[in-house]
């Protein structure tokens, strides 16, 4: 479950305070798939991070899988997203110098698992990036580099997805199959926030927010 | 395609990026090399000077003299010295003393008498004895004679037209000259006829005694100005009945000396050390701010903040490890091959070894820690918000 209460978040850029989130209150059940919807710079990188412990609330509470976020410690944070809460980013970030099976295993190294490398192979077949396996990121295509990202975010299968604009960067037909990927883990359990700063045509959410300069301005539930 | 058999592992990892970043992780290596031969060369070199300094000014002999409290100074310049004199046991007593400031000691009965008309003064001495609990070798100047024998000093045997082999008789007694003294261009040095105390005590009728002591001053943390003062207490603590004088230009100068090379040596290895300092900071720094995305992906896949740490502390770790041993070995390589190397190596490799790998490690590891650290401090959000390198 992801639960945010009246969460704000501003920061300094020179001179000037910037309003990156204003109050915003939401709430997406477990085996939800929420999109969220805004122009750049509406908010919803800043929202992704904050539900990630990767920044912290200027103000509000935020409650992620049981936890609560806003009140933890950088390692415990650093714990949550090892065990229970995956993120994948627009720009993919993988580590240049490892191969791809070498990238989806580095979840491997914060958390026991009992058969890390068979799992890697698994998520590599099934986002048919298998003939990659020893490529490196610089080797691969942006579509091959994003469906990557998301076997290294499902290696753990963790209980939350934050997925930030994971098809911006790709083609039709390669976002497709992330979606599908996505969709597929929704439909095992798995509660999943999706950014986008585009209408997403291929998903079927259950839930649906709309950001626009900081606030929540919509917020649409499936009949 | 070749499927993997093993889990990653966090040395694999780190074995990547060092090839990876091979430039820098090759600059880093480069970088500590430089400061810890840097530091074995001018170790060495120093103690390569201090030793060759040793050597020139034991060649110019002792640097105080103490004779009987009650001597005519002004008579022993006149080279009269048929004045006061003291037991020779007090040689030993002075060897023995433990806060004693000087470390090599001759006891000398010294008397001006005439050989064939020219004027020589006839010293007697019985070898050198150098202060209890050291190891230091002999002076040069000091001399084991075996009795009948003569060592003549330059002036006295050009005078004497004798060289060695032939005798000469001195009061009454024949010696063979067995040995001509290099000239030291300073009188009486150039006109002593050196011969074993026990035979000079004889001939002179003065068994047991002794009217001067030779010594060095030891090479002690003092102040130039106070070393003089110093080394004269400490004798005269020991002897009260007697007085120290001291060869002022050759004590001071040696002590300058040695203060002088001791000073360059620090401030060389000091600013070296602080430009390699300053060097493997900025390496680092540069290594870690490329790196910074990659610690913002790491913490953003659950790594610890100490996990990082650690991944980044072992690298500089290693660097250190196998720079100091190739600096160690290319330092003392350098002062072997530019022909340096001391006699007695302040570093020899082993021991320099186990004294530089835990230094070198600890000080590469405290130079990398603020630039991790600084990235670390930082939300990870903001770091992987930054345009990607």
């Amino acid at each position: 479950m992801i639960l945010l209460d009246n969460v704000s978040k501003q920061f300094v850029r020179g001179k000037e305070t910037v309003f990156a989130l204003d109050a915003v209150s939401l709430r997406v059940e477990q085996g939800q798939l929420a999109l969220l919807c805004g122009a750049s710079g509406s908010g919803k990188t800043t929202l992704i991070n904050l539900c990630a412990g990767l920044a912290s609330p200027s103000k509000g509470t935020l409650h992620i899988a049981d936890n609560k976020v806003h009140a933890m410690r950088q390692a415990e944070r650093a714990a949550m997203r090892a065990q229970q809460v995956a993120v994948v980013f627009q720009l993919f970030h993988l580590i240049p110098y490892l191969s791809a099976v070498e990238n989806i295993l580095l979840p491997s190294l914060t958390v026991s698992l009992s058969d890390p490398v068979p799992r890697a192979m698994q998520l590599m077949e099934q986002l048919g990036i298998v003939h990659r396996i020893n490529h490196r990121p610089g080797e691969m295509s942006a579509g091959e580099r994003q469906r990557c990202a998301i076997a290294r975010a499902l290696l753990t299968d963790p209980a939350i997805i934050l997925a930030d604009e994971p098809t911006g960067n790709l083609d039709k037909e390669s976002a497709a199959m992330v979606l599908e990927t996505l969709d597929t883990c929704r439909k095992k359990g798995t509660t999943i926030l999706l950014v986008s700063h585009q209408a997403v045509d291929t998903i079927n959410p259950d839930i649906m927010f709309q950001l626009d300069h900081g606030k929540l301005v919509k917020e649409e539930s499936k009949p | 395609m070749t499927f993997p058999t093993k889990t990653l592992s966090f040395h694999h990892m780190l074995l990547r990026e060092m090839w990876h970043s091979r430039w820098n992780t090759l600059a880093c290596i480069l970088v500590i090399t430089a400061a810890v031969g840097l530091y074995v060369t001018l170790s060495d070199m120093g103690a390569a000077s201090v030793d060759a300094t040793r050597v020139l000014m034991k060649e110019m002999g002792f640097n105080l003299q103490v004779i009987p409290n009650n001597a005519d100074l002004a008579r022993y310049q006149a080279l009269d010295y048929d004045g006061p004199d003291m037991p020779e046991s007090y040689v030993e007593n002075l060897a023995a003393g433990s806060r004693i400031m000087a470390q090599h000691f001759v006891g000398k009965l010294q008397h001006t008498t005439e050989i064939s008309g020219y004027k020589v003064v006839l010293t007697g001495v019985l070898g050198q004895t150098v202060r209890t609990g050291t190891t230091k070798a002999p002076m040069p100047t000091s001399y084991v004679i075996p009795r009948g024998e003569a060592f003549m000093g330059a002036a006295a045997a050009r005078s004497l037209k004798t060289n060695v082999g032939e005798k000469v008789v001195i009061l009454g007694r024949e010696f063979s000259i067995t040995r001509i003294l290099p000239e030291y261009g300073a009188i009486p040095e150039d006109i002593r006829v050196f011969i074993h105390l026990r035979e000079a005590q004889e001939l002179l009728e003065r068994p047991g005694r002794i009217n001067a002591i030779d010594a060095l001053a030891c090479q002690c943390p003092v102040d130039a100005k106070d070393i003089v003062t110093q080394v004269r207490e400490s004798i005269e603590a020991i002897l009260p009945d007697v007085q120290v004088e001291p060869y002022y230009s050759l004590l001071l100068a040696r002590h300058n000396q040695r203060i002088m090379m001791e000073r360059i040596q620090l401030a060389i290895l000091v600013g070296a050390l602080i430009v390699a300092a300053a060097a493997l900071w900025g390496l680092t720094y540069q290594n870690v701010s490329a790196r910074r995305h990659e610690i913002g992906v790491l913490r953003a896949l659950g790594f610890s903040d100490i996990r990082i740490l650690i991944l980044f502390l072992e690298k500089t770790a290693l660097y250190a490890l196998v720079a100091a041993m190739s600096g160690c070995f290319a330092g003392r390589a350098f002062t072997i091959f530019s022909g340096l190397n001391p006699i007695s190596p302040v570093l020899t490799p082993i021991p320099a070894l186990l004294f530089l790998l835990p230094i070198t490690t600890l000080a590469a590891m405290l130079f990398c820690l603020p630039p991790v650290m600084g990235v670390l401090l930082r939300d990870p959000a903001d770091i992987l918000g930054e345009t990607l390198p």
